[in-house]
Parts: C-alpha cells; structure tokens; sequence
C-alpha cells in the first residue's frame, strides 16, 4: 500500500493548504516527495516523471492529479509541446517570473519492463533531449 | 516520504489511483490551471441562455453563426493580454507559445461546451451526479469512480472500480468542512462543430435538460475537444465561447 510508504500522497487528512512535488530520486526509484504550504513550496530542484516502454514516453496521471508541478498534458496534449528542454524552460521561466524563484526542472525517466498503467501514452515525437540540454536522471526497472 | 515511482507504475491499485486523484483537491493547483476562485462570469461569455437560444435558432430555423463570432469574446479578451504581455511581461506560456495558446483558443474545430454550479458545491458525493473537481469531471457510479465524464455522449477517459460508499467516506474524511469547494455540480452540456466556417451545435434531449435546470449562478466554458477529448483534465484552463448577440 502507498500509504504505508507515504500517508500524504493517498491523503488521510484535511490537509488542502499542502502542496505536493517531487524533490528528489534515489536509484531505486524511490522519489522524495517535499509537502508544504503552496508560498512555501519552493524547492530549488523540482522533478518530472516519465516512464519509458517500448520506446515510447508515458506520463502517470496520478501525479497529474497530485503533484503542484502539474498539469503537463496540458503542455504536451492541448499546446502540443513535445520537448523537454521547451517545457523546462517554460516551467522555469514561469517560477521565475510569477513566484520570483529559480530553480532546476530534472526529468526522471523510468525505463520499465512493462507498459506502465494509469499513464498517458505521450506523443511519438515527445522526446526528452539531449544530455547537456535537459537534466535527466535514468531509472531502469 | 518517498513514492517508489515502479509501484507507481505496476502495483497501484485502483483504490489507491482514485484516492491519490481526489487527494488532489489544492488551492493552489498548479502551473496553468485556474483555481476555482479564479471562476467568474464575465460580461459577454457564452451563457446557458444563449447556448440554448443559439441551439434553438439552429434546429428550428437553420441559423448557425460563424467562427469569428463564437471566438469574438476570447479574441477580445486575447487582444487586452497583449497589451498586458508586451508591458509587463507577465506569462512565459504567452511569451513562448503565443500562436500556439491562440490557435489553442480560436481554431478548435470542435468544442466541448461544460457548465459549472459554481455556488453549489455538496457536502457529500452522491451516485449518478458529475462534478467538476481540479479540471476534471468526475462522476461515481456504482462501483465505478468516472474520470474526464462526458454527459453529452455518456462515455468518460477512465473507468476506476471502486468501493463507491468508501469513496464518498474518504472524501468526506480528507476535505471536511471545505468539501463544498472542491465537488461543484457540472457537466458537458453541448458540442460546437465548424464546418466551412459554420458552427453547429450538439445537444442531446438529457443534456438539454441538464443546461437549463441549472443553478442561476454557473458558468459556462468551453474545452478544445481536437486535442484534450483523451485527456482526464481538460476543464483546468477556460476557453470562453461568446454569447452571441442577435
């Protein structure tokens, strides 16, 4: 159960002020997850999942839903974004301007074995991008 | 507190998928989506009065209206955020994807049309009622928690069994006394299709009834059905269809 792990993603509380977002990854997987008021919800690096199968992107919409960092079918479904490095820039470009923050966007690509459920199937031209562009830890199952 | 991102991806169950999407309930939802409170009825948004006026005109006397006129109210709108953009520069989304986020808006050959109760928010789910919670609509169904509901057409982007009574338990448990704004009574109402420049309206005979029963104080908004009809949340960022003088 996730709740054993993590009582606050599968909330068990009246705890609507908290924001949730991933602040780090270990190389099992296990991704920290930072809980705090919205305004005080600023994390110097912030990570975005993508699970990789088959050779093709998958975006989990549990952390759609949950995460503060959210929304990115939006970017990628509706405005059609389909990198990374444009999406980070984005995202950074809007902490900085309407939160006064910087900080660092991390894509964390978990490569599984078998198609992941509960995810969007990303476009065949998503693509994460290179190396020196776009800051990327890999997860192999 | 860590999440193992494998679990995530294999071993969640489908109570625990539907716990973690409506522990997603947050006043401050995220990059690019509205907040609730952000909702409000502008002078010259489409209404349920002139959804159904313009649905009515087109079966009864053929009169449909053009693109420009339904995306008037947005293009207006869009026009004063470039004057605002260029002096403050105030959203990167604009500054990076300002075609796109237009063409987003106004060149959509379908529309999925929703409306929102926004000053009827429950104190408890009930079956068989949608809602709109975080730019999804939602729906329970015995033994079924509904995502991305459509009314219009009855069919919704996931199905997730679940234990209905423990459901509306948890959110009872999690959202307490602010339950009421989080679950505001919703649905997609009517479709708007161009062709040849000419939009034509889809309502279904229940879904008529839907718009016309609702509470006085809604809103009515639109979602591009071209690109986001797949998606759960499709609902978080407003496109504004005009209300059509005649």
């Amino acid at each position: 159960m996730l709740q054993g792990k993590d009582d606050k993603v599968v909330r068990s509380n009246s705890d609507i002020n908290i924001s949730s977002t991933i602040t780090g990854i270990d190389n099992e997987g296990n991704a920290e997850i930072g809980y705090a008021y919205f305004k005080e919800a600023l994390y110097p690096d912030s990570y975005i999942v993508f699970y990789k199968y088959n050779d093709r992107y998958y975006y989990p919409l549990a952390l759609e839903f949950r995460l503060i960092d959210n929304n990115i079918l939006y970017l990628t479904e509706e405005l059609g974004i389909n990198s990374v490095e444009q999406m980070f820039q984005m995202l950074t470009s809007s902490m900085n301007k309407e939160e006064k923050w910087s900080n660092e966007f991390t894509a964390i690509v978990v490569h599984t074995k078998h198609e992941p459920k509960y995810c969007q199937l990303l476009s065949q031209d998503f693509t994460v991008g290179p190396i020196d562009k776009v800051n990327q830890r890999h997860i192999y199952e | 507190m860590s999440l193992n991102l494998l679990h995530l991806a294999h071993n969640l169950t489908e109570e625990e998928y539907a716990k973690m999407v409506l522990s997603s309930g947050d006043y401050f939802p995220g990059f690019y989506r509205f907040t609730m409170g952000d909702r409000n009825h502008e002078d010259g948004q489409l209404t349920i009065k002139g959804l159904t006026s313009r649905y009515f005109e087109q079966i009864s006397l053929d009169k449909t209206y053009s693109r420009s006129e339904w995306t008037a109210f947005t293009n207006k709108r869009l026009s004063a955020q470039d004057l605002r953009n260029e002096a403050h520069s105030d959203y990167a989304i604009f500054e990076l994807l300002d075609q796109k986020y237009k063409e987003w808006m106004t060149a959509a050959t379908e529309y999925d049309i929703a409306v929102i109760d926004i000053d009827c928010g429950v104190d408890e789910l009930a079956l068989d009622q949608t809602y709109f919670f975080m730019g999804s609509l939602i729906r329970l169904t015995e033994g079924k928690l509904l995502i991305g509901y459509d009314y219009l057409r009855d069919e919704s982007t996931q199905e997730i069994v679940v234990d209905t009574s423990e459901i509306i338990r948890y959110t009872k448990q999690i959202y307490g006394e602010n339950h009421k704004e989080f679950f505001l009574p919703a649905d997609l109402v009517a479709s708007l299709r161009f062709d040849n420049d000419n939009g034509y309206i889809t309502m279904s005979d229940e879904s008529l009834s839907r718009a016309v029963i609702s509470d006085s104080n809604n809103i009515v908004i639109a979602s591009n059905r071209d690109v986001s009809k797949h998606i759960p949340i499709r609902w978080a960022k407003d496109i504004l269809l005009t209300d059509i003088e005649v």
